[in-house]
């Protein structure tokens, strides 16, 4: 298995009549990776999970999943791979237990294999006592997790999540995040869609960030955050110094911005590598300026977010 | 390397079965749904059952005799003693009961025309002209019918007559045979008792001749009575087209057993007419023989016995022949006696390949909006496409599990219409089944196609709605397709519904084997087909 990555797209595009809702991405996930879609809504996150999973077929360019084009070996593209729609897409007038034997007759598992994955999954997605009632009176965070077990059913490379976490409680939120670690911590390669930011941020070792149907931005959250995050800030609350101090405090922590507000010095910063906070203390305490309290905060994804998706709100 | 095939086969039935056994799942796990599903079926059954089969009485008629003959009086009392009429006027003129008719006095006018009785006692086929108030065709239909059963009412009623005479004929004979012999035993010696012998001989002959020709023309009469005589089936399928004919048509349906009866009848004339035959040979060996014996017997009167024993035996044959005329019915028919055809209750055996036709079409085509339509909207279809499944596997599986589901229901219908009503099933009940099989994966296959059309079961039902209602309306199962306009009546050859009902009367009312309706067979298998192959060709394994 020389293959290195899980996904390969290339000039990905899907049209709607004159819509245009993927534009021609190009995309490359590694196998093992947990990586993020970000997005606002209709930025087109849905559409390449759907074309990557073999629901809807490109307009143009091509893509690989799990070695396979997902044009021309379609079926094997879908052996391969798991995915938890958006909706809840099970049969609501079935038990959890069979609706998993359904999925698992349909992926051609054999019976006891069959039976013995799923009550395995049920039992890791906390529903093994509830296997024998019908799935209709589920919660939200039920009905997400067996459709979480219904994905990994057959033992997929990947695994698809889309808005997993959308309209759950924070409970449910928390146990599909874990779970989603757990997974790819045992090797399974996931694409997560999301618009939570802070989930993104702590689950996703690499997000991509979705726009009018084109990749804007991707990389680590770190990487996102240093290139779109518009900076650190290094907050100082500091004892009688003089006006000069802080034009010289720009200087040499050699900030985009220095400002005071409420009587806290802010200084704005691209970057804090290279030993800046040892700079600006020492620079300080040759000054004999007093530092009551030092602060200083990581541009968050969210702003990332905005900076590169713009603030205008969409639907 | 693997390909496609070795996860997806195109027709995988291990998956089939999964998707019939799922179907049955969903279906089961909502016990009021399918409860209703099987109960819907016996509503109509009982609907049908207690509701049809009323028949229309005393049809304001009038009557215009041109001949009055003997026959034409017949007729008149035929008329005025059945229920369906109600003759409230005898005119004297056709015109005169045309105005009757424009002003709506009269629905019906019969017309004896001249030369009626005529043409009966010269053999001929008589005529009765009936005039209909065509503003009602449903009056029109009844009045056809019940036109050809009376004509042939009539004609039963004079071979009757006719046989009575022939009977009387022989009668005579057998009596000029006893003098013959009395003559010859009498008069041994005597020119004078051969001569006797002779004349009796000639009358006989003369008798049996009579005989013979009164046959010949009561067989030729029954030959023209039964060139208007019509097919059973016709009658069947005429009941079919119009509820309100029904009482007519069981009229015509024993109109049927009485042309069954003529042909009978016939084949004891011919018999009869060789048996005259036998009988003039007859009186002429008793002539020659009478005549030797008389010359030999001047010295050996002895042997006079023997001959007296021939003219025995011709005597006895003679006798028989009589009585062999008097023990064949007369056939008069009356109308109001007419015993309802099948099942006791009028109008279900003919009602029930119809509304099983029906309930199968409604039943599939309302039921199918679930199946693809249904999964699609609530994204359980979703599920199903994320899988290394065909869309020919989903398409047979989803199939299969409706068409033995329909299946099911109709075999309830036709199993509460012999235990509730007493149905008679004419044919086999494998036939049936067959048929409701094919007919099932047809209308299934509708509403497969209209299932991968639609995008949400609202969708589907509107579309249903377009499919099923014109095909209840134009399937004659609660309006007679008579009354239909032209057009109409073409789009109702297209409709499966009709081949469905149609094949199910014949195996149903007719008792047919699977032979004899082979072209409902052919165009039931080639829409379940055609309806296969276009929902695979627009399924579309897309989801927007």
């Amino acid at each position: 298995m020389g293959e290195e990555y899980a996904i390969k797209c290339d000039r990905f595009t899907r049209k709607f009549g004159k819509l245009t809702a993927v534009d021609g991405i190009d995309l490359r996930i590694k196998k093992g990776e947990l990586f993020g879609f970000l997005g606002p809504n209709g930025a087109g996150k849905t559409t390449t999970i759907k074309m990557l999973t073999t629901l809807l077929t490109p307009t143009e360019g091509e893509a690989m999943v799990a070695g396979f084009d997902i044009k021309t070996d379609a079926a094997l593209v879908r052996s391969k791979i798991g995915v938890v729609p958006q909706e809840f897409a099970l049969f609501k007038e079935l038990t959890a237990m069979e609706n998993l034997w359904y999925i698992g007759e349909l992926f051609g598992m054999k019976k006891d294999e069959l039976e013995r994955k799923s009550e395995e999954l049920l039992k890791i997605v906390g529903l093994y006592l509830k296997k024998d009632i019908l799935t209709e009176s589920f919660s939200g965070g039920m009905k997400q997790r067996l459709s979480v077990a219904a994905g990994l059913l057959h033992t997929p490379e990947i695994l698809f999540l889309d808005e997993p976490t959308t309209g759950l409680d924070p409970q449910s939120r928390i146990a599909i995040r874990e779970l989603t670690q757990k997974l790819n911590a045992t090797g399974i390669t996931i694409v997560y869609t999301t618009h939570d930011m802070e989930e993104a941020d702590k689950l996703c070792k690499r997000i991509a960030i979705m726009d009018y149907g084109s990749i804007k931005a991707e990389g680590t959250p770190h990487e996102l955050k240093e290139k779109y995050g518009g900076g650190h800030r290094i907050e100082l609350e500091l004892g009688p110094h003089d006006g000069q101090l802080l034009e010289e405090l720009k200087t040499v922590a050699n900030a985009n911005e220095v400002s005071q507000e409420n009587g806290v010095v802010v200084i704005h910063v691209t970057s804090v590598g290279g030993g800046l906070i040892h700079t600006i203390s020492s620079f300080l305490a040759k000054k004999k300026v007093k530092v009551k309290e030092m602060d200083m905060t990581e541009p968050s994804l969210e702003e990332v977010f905005i900076n590169v998706t713009s603030k205008q709100v969409r639907d | 390397m693997a390909n496609n095939n070795s996860v997806e086969k195109t027709l995988d039935f291990r998956k089939i079965y999964a998707i019939v056994k799922k179907n049955w799942m969903v279906l089961s796990s909502d016990p009021l749904r399918l409860r209703v599903l099987f109960i819907f079926p016996l509503v109509m059954i009982l609907l049908f059952g207690f509701t049809a089969g009323k028949t229309p009485k005393h049809i304001p008629a009038a009557i215009a005799d041109y001949d009055k003959s003997e026959y034409s009086s017949i007729i008149q009392a035929q008329l005025y003693s059945n229920e369906l009429f109600s003759i409230s006027r005898l005119v004297g003129s056709q015109d005169e009961g045309k105005k009757l008719i424009e002003s709506g006095e009269v629905k019906i006018l019969f017309v004896i025309p001249p030369g009626f009785g005529d043409d009966i006692n010269a053999g001929r086929t008589p005529e009765i002209s009936v005039i209909i108030d065509e503003s009602d065709p449903s009056i029109a239909q009844v009045t056809r019918a019940f036109t050809r059963v009376f004509i042939q009412g009539v004609s039963n009623q004079i071979n009757a007559q006719r046989v009575a005479i022939l009977s009387q004929s022989a009668r005579g004979f057998s009596q000029y045979l006893a003098d013959v012999r009395t003559t010859a035993a009498d008069g041994r010696k005597n020119d004078q008792a051969l001569a006797n012998v002779y004349a009796g001989f000639i009358d006989a002959k003369y008798a049996a001749s009579q005989t013979d020709r009164m046959v010949a023309q009561t067989y030729s009469k029954m030959r023209n009575n039964l060139g208007m005589i019509f097919d059973p089936n016709e009658i069947v399928d005429d009941y079919e087209r119009n509820a309100s004919t029904r009482s007519a048509t069981y009229a015509l349906l024993t109109a049927s057993d009485a042309q069954q009866q003529t042909l009978s009848q016939m084949a004891t004339y011919r018999g009869f007419a060789a048996v005259g035959d036998r009988i003039a040979r007859d009186a002429a060996t008793i002539y020659l023989s009478s005549k030797e014996l008389y010359l030999s017997s001047l010295e050996q009167g002895r042997q006079l016995a023997i001959s007296a024993k021939i003219i025995d035996s011709a005597s006895m044959k003679a006798k028989d022949l009589a009585d062999f005329a008097d023990s064949i019915p007369p056939t008069a028919i009356s109308l109001n006696e007419i015993e309802p055809y099948g099942s006791g209750r009028p109008g279900l055996d003919f009602l029930i390949p119809s509304i099983l036709a029906l309930i199968v079409f409604q039943g599939a085509v309302m039921g199918m909006g679930r199946a693809i339509a249904g999964e699609r909207q609530d994204g359980s279809l979703t599920r199903v496409f994320l899988t290394p499944t065909s869309n020919i596997t989903i398409i047979a599986g989803t199939l299969l599990f409706y068409m033995l589901f329909e299946t099911l229901r109709s075999s309830l219908v036709v199993f509460a219409a012999v235990i509730i009503f007493g149905v008679t099933i004419k044919g086999s009940l494998l036939s049936i089944l067959f048929l409701i099989t094919i007919y099932a994966a047809g209308a299934t296959g509708l509403g497969m196609v209209l299932s991968v059309m639609a995008r949400t079961q609202e969708q589907y039902m509107a579309l249903a709605m377009i499919i099923s209602l014109p095909s209840m309306f134009l399937a004659g199962v609660f309006l007679p397709v008579e009354t239909m306009p032209p057009a109409l009546q073409g789009v109702t050859k297209v409709l499966p519904i009709t081949y469905a009902s149609d094949a199910l009367r014949g195996v149903i009312i007719k008792g047919f084997s699977l032979s004899q309706v082979v072209p409902d067979i052919v165009f039931l298998c080639i829409f379940a087909l055609a309806t296969l192959v276009l929902s695979v060709l627009m399924f579309k394994r897309e989801l927007l």
